[in-house]
């Protein structure tokens, strides 16, 4: 009984210690952290749809994780599941209802074949769609990515759907 | 405690990669660009000296029966204060390992360290053990990388030297397969092939005299 309380206790002892410095280590990063992953996103949406300002609508879709209202259009984050998990996307659609930008956030997709989708001139083709869209493979106009069909079919879908999403926000 | 001695075992004939087969998942997962070997080896090689030192440390203090847990509740430890400060202070290479960098906890070079060396040497030689098997991790990883990365991509040092690299092959030339696990596999099969090769070479010349 003595042996098995001073295992717990060393052990305990041990987590305690651990966990403090965890501790201390977390509150040194979480600022920078939070900044870190707020400038990555206000980035993300400077290239979809430039606007002095994005107002966070309180709007919930299935799929969609935020939407935005920005000068001239919309900012839709959502994700797309692609080969290796969730793409975390933001895709920018004018007031026309026309996606003017598309930005991966973050992806586990492979190295130099899904990972590719975060290339400028990939991600271009997408601007001026209006929904719809489906990669020539499956009879429609989007450029796959080489090696990488899953990844490029669900950025397609996931542009489809963020289309549909500002549909039903501005109606 | 001999460093020559520590740095040939860590590279060569003990090497974690290629002579413990350890650490296979993160080595097939990650080496698709030297910037991603550098990244992890370097993560890899601080984790494994600072939980070799601590161990060692403790090692009169912990109890055999609790040992295990005790390794890896000090090992996540500092795995998660290593993903943190990546987080912080390097978010391109926090992004692109990935998981990777959490799953370094369950990375068997680093148990495997604390079990067969640190648990039983002195802090000091735990520490030499600790820097020249994380040397041999991140050897082999870059060797790794570099084919991978130039037979794969046709690129070198993508997001070390800029962010496309130095561009070796024509993009449409590469081969695809590579990158891919197959390609991990190959790669490595050669490798080991390679130092062991390596390793009988110099045995017999040691034995010749």
């Amino acid at each position: 009984m003595k042996y098995i309380l001073k295992l717990a206790l060393i052990l305990l002892l041990i987590t305690v210690v651990v966990a403090g410095l965890l501790g201390l280590v977390n509150y040194l990063t979480e600022d920078r952290i939070a900044e870190n992953t707020a400038k990555k996103a206000n980035v993300a949406m400077q290239t979809v749809l430039p606007s002095a300002s994005y107002e966070k609508l309180d709007v919930t879709f299935e799929g969609i994780t935020e939407v935005y209202k920005a000068e001239g259009g919309y900012v839709v984050r959502l994700n797309a599941m692609g080969f290796g998990g969730a793409i975390d996307l933001m895709v920018g659609v004018s007031e026309q209802g026309s996606v003017t930008g598309v930005s991966v956030i973050s992806h586990g997709e492979t190295a130099s074949l899904g990972a590719e989708c975060t290339r400028e001139d990939w991600r271009s083709q997408f601007v001026g769609a209006v929904g719809g869209l489906q990669v020539k493979k499956d009879g429609g106009t989007v450029d796959a990515l080489t090696g990488a069909t899953v990844t490029s079919r669900a950025v397609t879908e996931a542009v489809n759907r963020a289309v549909e999403c500002v549909k039903e926000v501005r109606q | 405690m001999n460093f020559k001695k520590s740095l040939r075992e860590g590279l060569l004939t003990n090497n974690p990669v290629l002579s413990q087969l350890l650490g296979m998942c993160s080595t097939m997962a990650i080496t698709t660009t030297l910037f991603n070997g550098l990244g992890m080896g370097l993560s890899v090689t601080l984790i494994l000296i600072c939980s070799n030192v601590v161990i060692s440390l403790l090692r009169k203090i912990i109890p055999g029966k609790i040992r295990i847990a005790a390794y890896i509740v000090i090992i996540a430890g500092f795995v998660t204060m290593v993903d943190l400060l990546l987080k912080a202070y390097l978010p391109a290479l926090s992004d692109s390992l990935g998981v990777f960098i959490p799953l370094i906890v369950v990375n068997c070079i680093i148990l495997g360290r604390a079990e067969a060396f640190a648990s039983r040497n002195s802090v000091m030689a735990s520490a030499v053990d600790g820097l020249t098997q994380g040397i041999g991790y991140t050897a082999a990883l870059v060797v790794m990388c570099i084919v991978r990365e130039l037979l794969g991509s046709g690129t070198f040092g993508k997001g070390v030297f800029g962010a496309d690299g130095i561009r070796l092959i024509d993009a449409q030339y590469p081969a695809l397969m590579v990158i891919l696990p197959v390609g991990g596999f190959l790669t490595l099969g050669c490798l080991i092939a390679g130092s062991q090769w390596l390793n009988a070479r110099m045995k017999e010349k040691e034995e010749k005299k």
